[in-house]
């Protein structure tokens, strides 16, 4: 699992997330997730779209590091999400709490919007 | 189509998951199956070979087998680690419309949710064994 970071402005990040967001995957770039967002309380926009696999430890994760964001005045949006990932993270109406967009632009009026 | 059988061996560790996961999915490949069932299947393994790796410490090895023919995959894990029969563990559930998500937990709610039978027992080699079948049609 590969994560890269973009700084887009003040408290916004681009997080991009390449291969599986599955138990070993999650494993392997958890602490570093949630370090780069919660202590600063920082928004962020995923790209989702080299992700091609989620399973509950992916959704735990996003979802615990967006309810220690909200609570920081801060939101999660999710963009390019692939077919089969975003059947299951409808099945857990991850957009409860998470925005997830059709594209990036979306994603980051999203986020912008819900800290404003 | 005729059955197919593969049988994953992985040390229940971090890395011997990721390599079971590539071994799994590498058998996968060589089967025809519709994207969403195939998912399925993956999703199975990494829910129970990692929760065996995560919560069934002391745990040395899982060994999965998987048979595949046009009805059902049969995906059979055995493991060393504490006794555990996931078909006892509830309290989890898929949120109702409008609930958010939930953190945690959500795993073996997912498995029972595309698994037509789920068996569990205990070897008289004190391993636990879990089979699961997962329609294909």
């Amino acid at each position: 699992m590969r994560m890269d970071t973009e700084d887009l402005g003040p408290r916004l990040i681009k997080i991009t997330l390449a291969g599986r967001l599955d138990t070993p995957g999650v494993d392997s770039i958890e602490t570093r997730f949630l370090a780069t967002l919660v202590p600063n309380g920082n928004s962020a926009v995923i790209d989702m779209s080299q992700v091609d696999f989620i399973s509950s430890m992916g959704i735990r994760m996003l979802v615990s590091a967006a309810r220690s964001l909200k609570v920081r005045q801060a939101s999660l949006s999710l963009f390019g999400v692939q077919e089969q990932v975003s059947q299951i993270l409808e099945l857990v109406s991850i957009g409860q709490m998470i925005h997830v967009c059709a594209s990036e632009a979306e994603a980051q009026s999203a986020v912008r919007s819900s800290v404003a | 189509m005729a059955g197919r059988e593969a049988v994953v061996r992985l040390p229940a560790t971090m890395s011997g998951l990721a390599a079971g996961g590539e071994t799994l999915r590498a058998f996968l490949d060589s089967v025809e199956l519709d994207p969403a069932r195939r998912y399925q299947l993956e999703l199975a393994f990494d829910e129970i070979a990692g929760n065996i790796v995560r919560h069934g410490q002391p745990v040395s090895s899982v060994e999965l087998v998987i048979t595949i023919d046009d009805a059902e995959a049969v995906m059979t894990f055995d493991d060393d680690g504490v006794a555990f029969d996931p078909r006892t563990r509830s309290g989890t559930r898929l949120p109702a419309p409008g609930e958010p998500p939930q953190a945690g937990g959500l795993g073996l709610v997912l498995v029972r949710r595309y698994a037509s039978r789920i068996e569990y027992g205990r070897t008289g080699q004190h391993h636990n064994r879990l089979t699961l079948a997962i329609p294909l049609k």
